[in-house]
């Protein structure tokens, strides 16, 4: 597995006490700096035998699914609803929680296009790409689309403004073209109407981690760390 | 003193609020309350009458003492509701938009709704209304049966699968029923899990009746959970219809708090426990084993049969899967009996088939009848042909993985026997039409990128075949037509159809070279094949 910059580690001089107190839920962050070499292989290590602090907000969200049956896919639409996406550093307290390997956790998040693994954009635009839109002009909508943002089909802007995803159906097929923007349905699109929608979007850059305004900024940062600009993370 | 306030419908449905019925529902509210009119805005169901939506429809007592009909006015903007109450709307005045009688409608009225019969007629979270049109008698019913009689009750009507492969319901449940009562891991010993992942394009019955009927699907499972002794069901939604699912989820609240629903079924003493979950985008868990895999919280990936999932299903115990449309036809055979149901459609496809009518069409929308109908009725007396106004060139029958039928067929009555007897598939009764403008090749071209971004990945033929399906035909396309090159691509395309078809797992590399097939087959123009052959004369045929 490849080394993941933003993954947090605790300080070297802590990394032999084993597990963490109760009484310090979070990693202390003010004592962070850019960990050795051992300190990071240690951290490694703490991961995967799951002694890290885990986020509470994850933690309870862990709890409240453990016992369901096939208690995965809820949990991980229930961590996506809360953080915005699923970061690999939350794969360890999942794959703990339910008595899953790392490896079928991170197998079922990679499987279902549903799940972001990165952070979106602010904006999530769904453009439906199956034969019932193509009928009706869906190609020319996407090429359109991805001109006016600057955005390749089923990728994120660089700055993080936006998402363009291909969808494979929206059930709207007797109102094609149809598309999705944040969430919202919108059916029997013509490439004006479309225009129009788009010019509602703020595509201004995303600034990371920042509390930036507009319905995604909770999606790019973590929960409540308006400190740790630039850093994504759930544990 | 003010009398009971004017009824004014304004749909629910996510098609109803793709084209604004939001905001003409606020405008309506607004409009009223700012002339101060006594009017109550209700969120209906859609009636299925796509391209009047949002449809709104007023309550109108045409003579004193008699039953209210419905008006229809469509379809609305909110800007034009301002100029709807000038026309005095509200009180069966006339405006452009007028449709008149709602139920009146040619083109409802030509339908036979048994599943959809209260689209548009309800709230679809109101226990009240669901019960005022016939709701829980079928449940009712089976309540006072053994179980093996409400098998055998569905066995008789003849129900077959909706959700594409029309397996007949009544064997699937015997054999659940049949089998060992053993509680598995989860301390259930048999489950009912309904396929809500409507994943083909040009479908949305399914979600329809999620989002407009939610309580005729909860009935239809509880009925099946009495009659195969199963206590516990799932409902597996797709992630693209969060409606759907946000709705279901809240009418199986409401059912549960009534006692349809929970440990005492209307205080028989006998109990089934129901629960949303939610897919997240693959479209191959619309496949029964795919699905349970992901039930299960794993990837999607197909299963080896056998075991059947009637033996060993969800959680390794013996399972009824169906389809959405499935168990909301049961409700009614078991309320009005299986020889009522019997009475519609044609040979062995019995009952009636939610049609969906999509893709470049001018009155696209949901249309409910018995088998046996032609395309031709459905698409050019419902639908009113294309709505860019051009020729029909090409019509694919039963989803992403059904054949494109071209005019010869046109008048083939649409059976499963039919259908299956010259290569095409009814699957889940989704139509998508293109005009003259469409080019085969391309769509065949995507029928095989689609299969490669969609396959669960377990068998060689569909991983790669789809994959290899795509270079083929952009080397056929490359290639000078006529040429040895050019026809020896052709060729290699058709042998890996059959090695995709007879060599994948399950339908999802096993069908793709329908329409690919199909499209070489009816248009070969498009890949630059010279047309030589009488078109009348019989084509390759597909399906085994």
């Amino acid at each position: 597995m490849e080394t993941n910059p933003d993954r947090p580690e605790r300080p070297a001089d802590e990394t032999a006490k084993g597990r963490p107190h109760a009484d310090r839920p979070f990693i202390d962050r003010s004592r962070e700096d850019r960990p050795s070499r051992r300190a990071r292989s240690d951290a490694a290590a703490r991961n995967e035998r799951g002694t890290f602090p885990v986020d509470p907000k994850l933690a309870e969200l862990i709890a409240a699914h453990a016992d369901r049956p096939g208690a995965l896919l809820p949990l991980l639409h229930a961590v996506q609803a809360a953080f915005g996406h699923i970061a690999s550093t939350a794969v360890p307290a999942i794959a703990r929680g339910l008595n899953l390997s790392r490896a079928e956790v991170h197998g079922v998040i990679a499987y279902y296009t549903h799940f972001h693994d990165h952070p979106p954009g602010r904006h999530i635009i769904q453009l439906c790409r199956a034969e019932s839109c193509k009928a009706c002009g869906a190609d020319e909508l996407a090429e359109r689309a991805s001109q006016a943002l600057g955005c390749a089909l089923d990728s994120t802007r660089g700055d993080g403004a936006v998402t363009l995803e291909s969808v494979f159906c929206l059930g709207l097929c007797s109102l094609s073209p149809a598309a999705s923007i944040d969430g919202r349905l919108h059916a029997r699109l013509s490439l004006e109407g479309f225009d129009r929608l788009l010019a509602r979007l703020d595509l201004s850059p995303v600034k990371l981690g920042g509390a930036s305004p507009g319905a995604g900024g909770a999606a790019v940062s973590g929960p409540a760390q308006p400190a740790e600009a630039g850093r994504r993370q759930l544990v | 003193m003010r009398g009971d306030p004017i009824r004014v419908f304004v749909p629910s449905d996510s098609a109803a609020r793709a084209l604004g019925a939001d905001e003409v529902a606020v405008a309506i509210a607004a409009e009223a309350a700012r002339r101060g009119l006594n009017l109550a805005v209700v969120r209906n169901s859609s009636r299925g009458l796509h391209w009047l939506e949002p449809l709104v429809e007023v309550d109108q007592v045409p003579a004193v003492g008699s039953e209210p009909v419905r008006l229809g006015f469509g379809p609305v903007d909110a800007s034009d509701v301002a100029a709807l109450f000038d026309a005095g709307f509200h009180h069966g005045g006339s405006h452009a938009l007028a449709i008149g009688e709602v139920e009146a409608h040619p083109w409802l009225k030509r339908q036979e709704r048994l599943i959809f019969s209260r689209l548009g007629r309800t709230d679809p979270l109101s226990l009240v209304d669901y019960g005022e049109q016939g709701g829980w008698a079928g449940l009712r019913r089976a309540l006072t049966l053994a179980p093996a009689a409400v098998v055998d009750e569905v066995l008789k009507s003849g129900l077959r699968g909706r959700g594409g492969a029309a397996f007949p319901t009544g064997i699937k449940w015997k054999t659940v029923h049949d089998a060992p009562d053993r509680p598995g891991r989860f301390g259930v010993a048999k489950y009912i899990v309904c396929n809500a992942d409507e994943g083909d394009s040009g479908t949305f019955s399914d979600r329809m009746a999620m989002e407009g009927d939610p309580f005729g699907l909860i009935e239809g499972m509880t009925i099946a959970g009495l009659a195969t002794g199963a206590t516990q069901g799932y409902v597996y939604v797709r992630s693209e219809y969060p409606d759907a699912f946000k709705v279901l989820a809240e009418a199986i609240r409401h059912a549960t708090d009534a006692g349809f629903l929970g440990p005492d079924i209307l205080g028989s003493g006998r109990s089934f426990g129901l629960e949303a979950r939610l897919g997240a985008g693959s479209y191959v868990c619309g496949e029964e084993t795919a699905l349970l895999d992901s039930l299960e919280g794993k990837r999607g990936i197909v299963r080896a049969k056998p075991p059947l999932p009637a033996l060993q299903g969800l959680f390794g115990q013996p399972t009824v899967i169906n389809n959405v449309i499935t168990f909301a036809s049961v409700p009614l055979i078991l309320a009005r009996g299986a020889d009522f149901y019997r009475d519609y459609g044609v040979g062995r496809s019995m009952g009636t088939l939610p049609f969906q009518l999509a893709g470049n069409i001018r009155h696209g929308g949901l249309v409910e009848k018995a088998f046996g109908l032609t395309l031709r009725e459905l698409v050019e007396d419902f639908g009113g042909g294309t709505r860019s106004g051009r020729p029909v060139k090409a019509i694919q029958v039963g989803g992403p993985l059904g054949t494109y039928v071209p005019p010869d067929h046109w008048d083939t009555p649409l059976d499963y026997e039919a259908y299956t007897a010259f290569g095409g598939v009814l699957g889940h009764g989704g139509i998508v039409v293109h005009d003259d403008t469409a080019d085969m090749a391309q769509l065949a071209r995507y029928a095989m990128e689609f299969c490669a971004i969609e396959s669960c990945g377990k068998c060689t033929p569909c991983r790669i075949g789809s994959t290899r399906g795509v270079e083929v035909i952009d080397r056929l396309l490359a290639a000078e037509p006529a040429s040895r090159r050019h026809e020896a691509q052709v060729t290699l395309l058709r042998d890996l159809c059959d090695t995709m078809q007879y060599g994948s797992l399950c339908a999802m590399g096993g069908m793709t070279p329908f329409p690919v097939r199909s499209a070489l087959d009816y248009y070969p123009a498009d890949f630059g094949i010279a047309v030589s052959r009488d078109p009348a004369a019989p084509v390759t045929k597909q399906g085994g």
